[in-house]
C-alpha cells in the first residue's frame, strides 16, 4: 500500500513537472532592439532583425544544411529565373486565428515597395500576383540568383488586415500591431530594459513549439558569459576562443560554433597615395602576420583572412585567389620595386623625393592595431594612428576620408552577393566609398553572378570576382572570427545556421532550436 | 526691487535656456559620425542605399540645416522633441520611462552621501585629536582617488558576482509583477536591492566631495569668537556645533544642489556598467548611435535641470545666509 502511494506520488509529480511547469529560455543581448515589427525595429545590429523572425515567418528558411521550406511548402522558378511560383502551407493562421493567405504575401511586397523593409531592399519584386489562396507568383526586374536565400528567406510576411490603410508604419508601437505567423506570440515588451517576453503560438502551422516561453534580457556583452555561468541567463554569446576550453567538461553548458561570418579587415583608400598603389597594398598584404594577429584576438585557431574576402571555409571559395602569405621581405623588395627606400637609415623608408612612407590608420581602439603598426613598422612603414569612435569610423569610411581602416562586422556567408554589394556601392554604410572596385569588368561580374540562372556559370563568375579582389586587393580580411555561443543543454540544443541566418548573421536564435 | 547680489533676474535664466537649446541642437551635429552611415562593432548595420536615404527623408536629415532648426524649434513649442532615429519611438516617452530610475538612484546617492560625507566630515573637524578620527581623513581622500568603474568593477566582483549578495545590472529583476498581493512591496524592496550596487558606486565617489567641503567649513569655524561666546554662556557643545553648522550649511547646500542638478548624465558611467536604464545609459547610447533627436532631448532635460537647481539653490541659499537676505533687502 505505502509503496503503491510512493510511486503514485512520484508519477503524479513527474506529470505535474511535465504540465505545470512550463519551460522558459532566458537568452540575452547587450541592448533593446527595438519593438518586433518590420517598421520599428532597430537596425543597429542584427539583434532586431533576428528577433523579428521568432514573430514572423519567411517564405523560405534555413537549417544547418541550407535553404528550406517554411510558409512555402514548395517553390520553383521560371525558365527565364524572373518570376517564382510559391505555393504556401496548408493551414497558416495569423496570431489573432485569421488565416494567412496569397493575398498577404502580395500585400507584404506591395506595402514594402511605400514603406521599404529595412534589413534587405525589396525593389527587385516588381509584383506579386495571387493564383489561388494559396498560390502566389512574385516576379522579378531581372533574373536575381540570390533571391530565394535573401529576400525570400529574409522579408517578413505581414498580415494585411493589421496594416492596410498605416501610412506611417514605423510610428506605431502599439504591442496590438505585433500579430505575426510566427511561432512565438509577444505578449510584454519592456524597451527601457530591453525586456521581451515571447510564448509559444499553440496553433503554429509547423507544431507548438517545445519551448513555452522566451524572455529577452539586457547583460553588457562583456558580463554575457559570466552571466550564463552564473545561471542568470540560458545562453550568451562570447567573441573569443578561450571559452570553449573554459567550458570543455561543463556538466550542462555546451559551446556552439557558428561559421566564420564575421570578418576583420583593413580597407585601403585608392585615391590617396600611397594607399592607391597596388604594390603597396600588396606590400601591406605581405607584411602583415594575419594568423598572429588573428590567434592573438581571437585568442585561439583564427581563420586567416583570404584576398578574395570569402572565406576558406566557404562553400564559394576559390583556392586560385592570391594568396599573399607572410613574408617580410617580399614586402621590402615590393616597396624597393615601387621607390621605397630607408634613404636616412631612420628604419622608415622613403620616396624618391625624399617624402617619409606613412601611412594613416583609422581605427577604434582594438588591440588589433598595434600589432598591425609594429608589423608594418617592421618593414619600413610608419603608421600614424587615427583613434575614433564607430560611428566615427563609419561616417569616415563612408565619406571615403581615410588611408587604411580597420573594420569589423558580420555577413562574411551565405549567398555570395555581398561580393557586388560590398563593392560596388550597393551599401549606404562604411562598405561604401574610398575602397571599391572601380574596374567596369568586377562591375560586369557582380552583375552577371547576381543574374546568373546556372550555378555552375554562378560559380565561375564568383571565383572571378575574388580573383579580381585579391590581386586589386582594395580590402585586406584579416581573420574571420567565429561567434562562440555558450548555451544550457538542459534546455535548449544549438545549432550554426548555414550561411548565418537571414544574410550572414552569426546568431543562435534560429526558431528552429525553438521547435524541435 | 534689485536681485540679490550673484541672484539671477528672471531674464538671464531665459536667455541662457535660449542659449543651451540652440547649443543642444548643433551639438550633435558637429559631432562626426551619421544616424544614417551605421556603426561599426559587430554585427554591423546593412542599411541599403535606399532604406536611407528614405530614413533621412523621414526624419528630415536632407533638409538644410536652417529647416532642420525651424523644425525642431517648432516641435519644442509643441513639447515635441521628436522620435528616435533608431527605435523610431517618441524621444518625450524615452525620456519619461528613463528619468524617474536616475533621479531615484542618483537622487538616492547624493542624498546618502551628503548625509555619510556631512557626518564624517563633522567628525574630523569637531574632534581631529582622536584615534579612530584620524583614520578617517586618508580613508576617505583615498576613496575619492579611485575611479568610479574601478569602483564598479570591483563590487560587482565581489558582491555581484562573488558573493552573489546583490544585482549587478538592471533597475528590477526582469518581469517581477507589482501588481497581487504583496506584490508592491516586493517590486520595492526588489528596486532597492537592485540600486545597492550602483548606489554604492555613486555614494563612494560624491563621499569625499562632501566630506573636505564640510570639514573645512567648519574647522574654519573651531576657534571662532561666537563658538567661544556660545561655550562660555554654557550652552552643551551640540548646541555649539549646530550654531558651527548654520555656517557651514550654505555651502554643504550648495555643493548638494548641484550634484542633484547634474543629475539627469552625472551618473552615465555607472548606468551603463550596471545597465541600469537611466538618462545616463540612453544618452551613452544615443552617443554611440549619434541618434541626434535623442541626445539634444537629454541635453535638454539636463539643461534645465541644471538651470532649475540654480534658481533653487539660490532661494535656499537666501533662506540659510541672512547676509543674503540683506543683500536683497537693500
Amino acid at each position: 500500500m505505502t509503496r503503491t502511494a510512493v510511486v503514485l506520488l512520484a508519477v503524479m509529480a513527474a506529470a505535474g513537472t511535465a504540465a505545470g511547469q512550463p519551460t522558459v529560455l532566458r537568452l540575452t543581448w547587450w541592448t533593446d532592439v527595438g519593438l518586433p515589427t518590420p517598421f520599428a525595429f532597430s537596425t543597429l545590429g542584427p539583434g532586431g532583425v533576428v528577433r523579428l523572425t521568432l514573430v514572423y515567418d519567411t517564405l523560405v528558411w534555413k537549417d544547418e544544411q541550407g535553404l528550406i521550406p517554411w510558409l512555402a511548402q514548395a517553390w520553383r522558378p521560371s525558365p527565364d529565373a524572373r518570376a517564382y511560383v510559391f505555393t504556401l502551407h496548408d493551414g497558416i493562421t495569423w496570431h489573432d486565428g485569421r488565416p494567412l493567405t496569397a493575398h498577404d504575401v502580395r500585400f507584404s511586397f506591395d506595402y514594402y515597395r511605400r514603406h521599404p523593409f529595412r534589413w534587405v531592399d525589396t525593389q527587385l519584386v516588381t509584383g506579386v500576383e495571387v493564383r489561388d489562396r494559396r498560390t502566389v507568383v512574385v516576379r522579378l526586374a531581372q533574373p536575381f540568383a540570390p533571391f530565394l536565400e535573401n529576400i525570400a528567406g529574409v522579408v517578413p510576411i505581414v498580415p494585411e488586415h493589421v496594416w492596410r490603410g498605416i501610412e506611417q508604419p514605423e510610428r506605431v508601437h502599439d504591442l496590438g500591431v505585433v500579430v505575426g505567423s510566427g511561432p512565438y506570440r509577444l505578449v510584454e515588451y519592456r524597451p527601457e530594459a530591453g525586456l521581451y517576453r515571447f510564448v509559444a503560438f499553440d496553433r503554429y502551422f509547423r507544431g507548438r513549439p517545445r519551448i513555452d516561453e522566451i524572455r529577452y534580457t539586457v547583460t553588457p556583452a562583456e558580463r554575457q558569459v559570466l552571466a550564463v555561468q552564473t545561471g542568470q541567463v540560458d545562453q550568451a554569446m562570447a567573441t573569443t576562443h578561450d571559452v570553449v576550453r573554459l567550458l570543455t567538461g561543463h556538466p550542462y553548458l555546451r559551446v556552439m560554433e557558428t561559421e566564420p561570418l564575421s570578418v576583420a579587415r583593413l580597407l585601403f583608400n585608392l585615391d590617396q597615395a600611397p594607399t592607391s598603389l597596388r604594390p603597396f597594398r600588396h606590400a601591406v598584404a605581405h607584411a602583415l602576420d594575419r594568423a598572429r594577429i588573428g590567434e592573438t584576438i581571437v585568442r585561439g585557431p583564427a581563420v586567416v583572412g583570404s584576398a578574395g574576402v570569402v572565406p576558406p571555409t566557404d562553400p564559394w571559395y576559390t583556392p586560385r585567389v592570391h594568396a599573399y602569405p607572410y613574408d617580410p621581405v617580399r614586402a621590402r623588395a615590393l616597396l624597393r620595386n615601387a621607390g621605397f627606400e630607408d634613404r636616412d637609415g631612420d628604419g622608415v623608408l622613403e620616396g624618391r623625393d625624399g617624402t617619409r612612407l606613412q601611412v594613416e590608420l583609422t581605427s577604434t581602439p582594438v588591440r588589433d592595431v598595434d600589432l598591425i603598426e609594429q608589423m608594418l613598422r617592421a618593414v619600413g612603414i610608419d603608421v600614424r594612428l587615427r583613434t575614433v569612435d564607430a560611428a566615427t569610423r563609419a561616417q569616415l569610411g563612408a565619406e571615403g576620408r581615410f588611408q587604411m581602416l580597420l573594420t569589423f562586422h558580420t555577413g562574411s556567408g551565405g549567398d555570395p552577393d555581398y561580393l557586388r554589394t560590398w563593392f560596388t556601392g550597393q551599401e549606404a554604410n562604411q562598405f561604401a566609398a574610398g575602397s571599391l572596385m572601380r574596374s567596369p569588368a568586377y562591375a560586369r561580374l557582380a552583375q552577371l553572378q547576381a543574374r546568373a540562372v546556372d550555378p555552375a556559370q554562378r560559380r565561375r563568375y564568383v571565383e572571378a570576382m575574388q580573383i579580381a579582389l585579391s590581386e586589386e586587393l582594395p580590402t585586406l580580411p584579416l581573420y574571420y572570427r567565429r561567434f562562440y555561443w555558450i548555451y544550457d543543454s538542459r534546455k535548449i540544443t544549438l545549432f550554426p545556421t548555414r550561411g548565418g541566418l537571414l544574410n550572414g548573421i552569426p546568431l543562435a536564435d534560429n526558431k528552429l532550436a525553438f521547435l524541435r | 526691487m534689485a536681485a540679490a547680489p550673484g541672484r539671477w533676474p528672471p531674464g538671464r535664466y531665459a536667455g541662457v535656456m535660449a542659449a543651451l537649446v540652440l547649443l543642444n541642437f548643433f551639438l550633435p551635429r558637429l559631432l562626426p559620425g551619421s544616424p544614417l552611415a551605421g556603426t561599426g562593432g559587430e554585427g554591423v548595420a546593412f542599411l541599403p542605399a535606399r532604406t536611407a536615404a528614405e530614413l533621412r527623408r523621414t526624419y528630415g536629415l536632407d533638409r538644410p540645416m536652417g529647416q532642420q532648426l525651424a523644425q525642431y524649434l517648432a516641435g519644442l513649442a509643441r513639447g515635441d522633441l521628436g522620435r528616435s532615429l533608431v527605435s523610431h519611438r517618441p524621444v518625450t516617452t524615452l525620456i519619461a520611462e528613463r528619468l524617474p530610475w536616475t533621479v531615484f538612484l542618483v537622487g538616492l546617492a547624493v542624498i546618502v552621501a551628503a548625509v555619510v560625507g556631512g557626518a564624517l566630515g563633522t567628525l574630523a573637524a569637531w574632534y581631529p585629536r582622536r584615534a579612530l578620527v584620524r583614520l578617517i581623513d586618508p580613508l576617505v581622500v583615498g576613496l575619492g582617488t579611485l575611479p568610479e568603474f574601478l569602483v564598479a568593477m570591483g563590487l560587482i566582483v565581489l558582491l555581484g558576482t562573488g558573493w552573489q549578495l546583490f544585482p549587478a545590472s538592471g533597475a528590477v529583476t526582469p518581469f517581477l509583477p507589482r501588481q497581487g498581493p504583496g506584490g508592491l512591496a516586493a517590486w520595492v524592496l526588489d528596486v532597492l536591492h537592485h540600486a545597492a550596487l550602483p548606489g554604492a558606486t555613486l555614494v563612494a565617489a560624491l563621499v569625499p566631495a562632501f566630506f573636505l567641503l564640510s570639514r573645512n567649513a567648519l574647522a574654519a569655524t573651531v576657534g571662532a569668537p561666537y563658538l567661544l561666546v556660545a561655550r562660555g554662556k554654557g550652552l552643551d557643545e551640540r548646541r555649539v556645533l549646530w550654531h558651527a553648522w548654520r555656517n557651514a550649511l550654505p555651502s554643504v547646500a550648495a555643493l548638494l544642489g548641484l550634484r542633484l542638478g547634474y543629475a539627469v548624465t552625472g551618473a552615465a558611467l555607472v548606468e551603463r556598467i550596471f545597465a541600469y536604464p537611466g538618462m545616463g545609459l540612453l544618452l551613452f547610447e544615443a552617443v554611440g548611435q549619434r541618434d541626434y533627436p535623442v541626445m539634444q532631448g537629454v541635453f535638454l532635460t539636463a539643461s534645465a535641470a541644471a538651470l532649475a537647481m540654480v534658481a533653487a539653490l539660490d532661494t535656499v541659499a537666501a533662506r540659510l545666509d541672512p547676509r543674503l537676505r540683506r543683500g536683497a533687502a537693500r
